[in-house]
């Protein structure tokens, strides 16, 4: 048989098409596996009286209504991980998926390999939602307490959001101005959430850092009733225009020959992406490097079509995020997002160095 | 660009300038606005200071005489007003249950359930039932933990989630289990490791109550209060930072401990008199104007505003808190703490009587480099020179006065009462006062010099230790 372009026959073709398929299955596989053995990890992280089965038995249990003595050890179990490490876990799955479904298509929206789903300034906005709340007790709601401190975060986040959205409908929005605008809004909200936290004290500051830094930590399952619907429909909406983003990701020309409507779809994306990041972060706080890193992962390890990069980056995103967090509530009182970026820059930099040794420049 | 493009864009810059200019008119109308970490006032009922029901006529011992007030209530409900621990199990009535489980009380009958004045996670006062005598407590906040300690209650703490000093708290009880929480912060893993904790006891009787200080309140959740409460587990707040509710939290603590430990609240509580007796006998006819006005400072750099439980006890000494003589101060500095982000930040306060810093400091052990006197002079010249503080308080040093704020509460009034009338009382009377606590027998204190406790640095001290 005849060789095609590039010296590849048509067998070595098809089977580098199979080994693609092949490793994608196997990311998608070990990334949803490992998510499920984390979940069982989670609930027994405290109880070491508990083994795994155990901890899927007390899960089994608790779902066909099983009950357990007072005060007994499994009671405790129950309650812990039903209350505790199952919001937690659902949270950093959710969590680590939507932000890694937003960071695809920031990436393909901006045609650039840094942009995440901060790049628009979300992340600073919903910090400066969330440092007012917590430092001078400003509310944009009615709605007080910790939920005050997640509805600030979420209308802070918006802000920016919206600004860009209305600017982008107006001008002519390429996707390097899209990034200036971001960085010109992050720098505007960061100043003052910097004044706003040096002149508090010490254990508001802590509690302002913290918040930044990104935490799982007390989240509950009312908190998710808003997250996880956000997270799912926006995911969805990335997997229905993965063939777009494909188009996209070759340019705004190329993208608008062939027939796209690049202004229109990048404003309904920017959309999107906002109401998802502003779901997520207003309650975990900004949750840094999973957007940015979890895409690239999976590109570089199981090429650059968006149809499979969303699915996989989401699987990746939550197994990294929740194997971050069960690493965070190991070590006590570490910050998931400090943990996210330990184990994640390190597998980062040794996958690039790897691929640009073997394939030359990757980007 | 069009005229409707350059009005929208307009619209939405005006609109986060204006965001962004409110939230400027906020902080700097009111920088140090705290977060809900001093709450308003919450106050469990001023019935005595013994916060049991059942002391019935206030006097911090449950005996007889309680008994007959109790019966007397019982006769004319009329008088439940007046003596509102004669309903003893908190029921709104005074019947025979209220009778009988006084006369356990006053037998200190083993296995019976008693009735604590407690605040709740509002800061409402409430009456949480708790088994006698208390044992395998966990205590939350170093504010309580060192009220729990000085009421002999180390020895039955079960589990806690931070302890930052090793030598004042030593007596936690060695099997005391670490649940890795922080000073201020309990984690879900943290909480995680409590509850294990609470499984493992079920045995033994269960976690007998949750401490906590008010101030930490903020970690009990919904959640972690449903715990609390459907395990059965009672939880017992005060806001211990202030020296008379720390008096009435080591009283109902050393009750609730048995008969071992109650004799050490009594005590307490007769010098905590004597003392207050000592000063409100020199200073209680003080008119306003005459009292020395104090700033308090926490964590050195931090000044406290006026809602700040730290201004409670140099009031108790009839100290003056600055802010009633100086409305700019008063606007500025409201409630939490705001950390001076300049020398200047003093500047037009020079007239305050008296500079008050609440520090906490370890007792000192260390022999390592050298003798503890050597120990102590390199404390008390790093203490005082802690973050550059000589700068922020130029001109000022002979006013500031740090005071250890882990010592007992009856020991920091009189260093207090020193500090603000310096002319009245001597630091030799305020030594000789925590030299009394050691001799109560106050457990955390023991084997310790008052020297060890560096219990009060002034100007004096800190030049003639640098020197």
């Amino acid at each position: 048989m005849a060789d095609i372009e590039g010296g590849l026959s048509r067998e070595e073709m098809i089977r580098q098409y199979h080994r693609s398929l092949v490793v994608k299955t196997v990311i998608l596989v070990v990334s949803i596996v490992g998510i499920l053995l984390f979940i069982g990890l989670f609930s027994l992280s405290s109880y070491e009286g508990i083994s795994l089965r155990d901890s899927y038995e007390i899960i089994w249990n608790h779902l066909i209504g099983a009950s357990y003595e007072k005060n007994s050890l499994f009671w405790w179990a129950d309650r812990y991980i039903w209350n505790t490490a199952m919001p937690h876990a659902v949270a950093a799955i959710v969590a680590g998926a939507g932000l890694a479904a937003c960071g695809v298509l920031m990436q393909a929206l901006m045609t650039n390999p840094l942009a995440d789903p901060y790049s628009t300034g979300i992340s600073s906005g919903a910090c400066f939602g969330a440092v007012a709340a917590i430092v001078v007790g400003i509310s944009f709601s009615s709605v007080g307490g910790e939920f005050g401190i997640v509805v600030n975060a979420f209308v802070g986040a918006m802000v920016p959001a919206l600004a860009i959205i209305v600017l982008s409908e107006k001008i002519r929005m390429t996707p390097a101005t899209l990034i200036l605008l971001g960085t010109a809004i992050s720098y505007f909200f960061n100043s003052m959430v910097t004044y706003m936290m040096i002149t508090t004290d010490a254990d508001t500051l802590k509690s302002a850092y913290m918040w930044q830094i990104g935490n799982l930590d007390g989240i509950t399952w009312s908190g998710l009733e808003i997250m996880v619907p956000a997270t799912v429909l926006g995911s969805a909406f990335t997997m229905v225009v993965s063939k777009k983003l494909n188009v996209m990701s070759l340019g705004d020309s190329s993208a608008i020959s062939l027939g796209l409507d690049v202004r229109r779809f990048r404003t309904l994306c920017l959309a999107v992406m906002a109401v998802v990041t502003a779901a997520i972060v207003s309650f975990t706080g900004i949750l840094g490097f999973i957007g940015l890193v979890a895409p690239h992962i999976v590109r570089l390890v199981a090429g650059s079509d968006n149809k499979f990069v969303i699915p996989i980056s989401m699987a990746f995103g939550a197994f990294l995020l929740i194997v971050s967090d069960y690493v965070a509530m190991e070590l006590a009182n570490i910050p998931v997002g400090v943990i996210l970026s330990i184990i994640g820059s390190p597998l980062f930099f040794a996958l690039i160095v790897f691929q640009s040794k073997r394939t030359g420049a990757i980007y | 660009m069009e005229k409707s493009l350059m009005i929208k864009l307009v619209a939405v810059i005006a609109v986060v300038v204006v965001v962004a200019a409110g939230a400027a008119v906020v902080l700097t109308s009111d920088s140090g606005k705290d977060s809900g970490k001093d709450p308003d006032s919450p106050s469990v009922s001023a019935t005595g200071g013994l916060k049991i029901r059942g002391n019935v006529d206030g006097n911090n011992t449950i005996d007889q005489a309680d008994m007959d007030f109790l019966l007397k209530v019982k006769e004319d409900p009329s008088l439940l007003s007046e003596y509102p621990y004669a309903d003893v199990n908190g029921n709104e009535v005074v019947d025979d249950e209220d009778v009988a489980i006084l006369q356990d009380m006053i037998d200190r009958k083993e296995g019976i359930t008693v009735y604590v004045e407690s605040l709740d996670r509002s800061g409402n006062t409430v009456t949480v039932p708790v088994g006698y005598p208390l044992r395998n407590v966990v205590p939350v906040g170093v504010n309580i933990q060192m009220p729990l300690l000085y009421a002999g209650g180390g020895e039955y703490i079960a589990g806690y989630f931070d302890k930052g000093y090793t030598e004042a708290e030593k007596a936690f009880s060695s099997d005391a289990r670490n649940l890795y929480g922080s000073s201020r912060t309990i984690s879900d893993g943290a909480w995680a490791n409590f509850t294990k904790l609470a499984a493992d006891l079920q045995k033994d009787g269960g976690v007998g109550a949750f401490i906590i200080d008010y101030s930490t309140i903020s970690n009990i959740t919904d959640q972690r209060a449903a715990d609390l409460s459907d395990s059965g587990i009672p939880m017992i707040s005060y806001m211990s930072a202030d020296s008379t509710i720390e008096l009435y939290t080591i009283l109902t603590l050393s009750y609730l401990f048995g008969k071992d430990t109650e004799k050490i609240g009594s005590d307490y509580s007769a010098l905590m008199d004597d003392v207050l007796k000592q000063i409100d006998g020199k200073l209680g006819s003080l008119a306003d104007e005459d009292k020395t006005t104090y700033i308090c400072f926490t964590m050195t750099l931090y000044i406290c505003g006026s809602e700040s439980t730290y201004n409670w006890n140099p009031s108790t000494v009839h100290g003056r808190p600055y802010g009633d003589v100086n409305s700019d101060f008063a606007s500025k500095y409201v409630s939490g703490s705001t950390m001076m982000e300049s020398t200047e930040a003093l500047s037009n306060y020079t007239d305050v009587g008296c500079l008050i810093s609440n520090r906490s400091s370890d007792w000192q052990t260390d022999t390592r480099f050298g003798t503890t006197e050597e120990n102590i002079r390199d404390l008390v010249v790093t203490t005082w020179e802690t973050r550059n503080a000589p700068d922020f308080f130029k001109g000022l040093e002979d006013k500031l006065v740090y005071v250890n704020n882990i010592l007992p509460g009856v020991a920091k009034l009189a260093y207090l009462a020193v500090a603000l009338y310096g002319d009245q009382f001597t630091l030799e009377w305020a030594n000789g006062v925590l030299q009394d606590c050691i001799d109560l027998g106050l457990v955390p204190l023991q084997g310790y010099t008052i020297e060890q406790m560096v219990p009060y640095i002034d100007y004096d001290l800190y030049i003639k230790c640098k020197n």
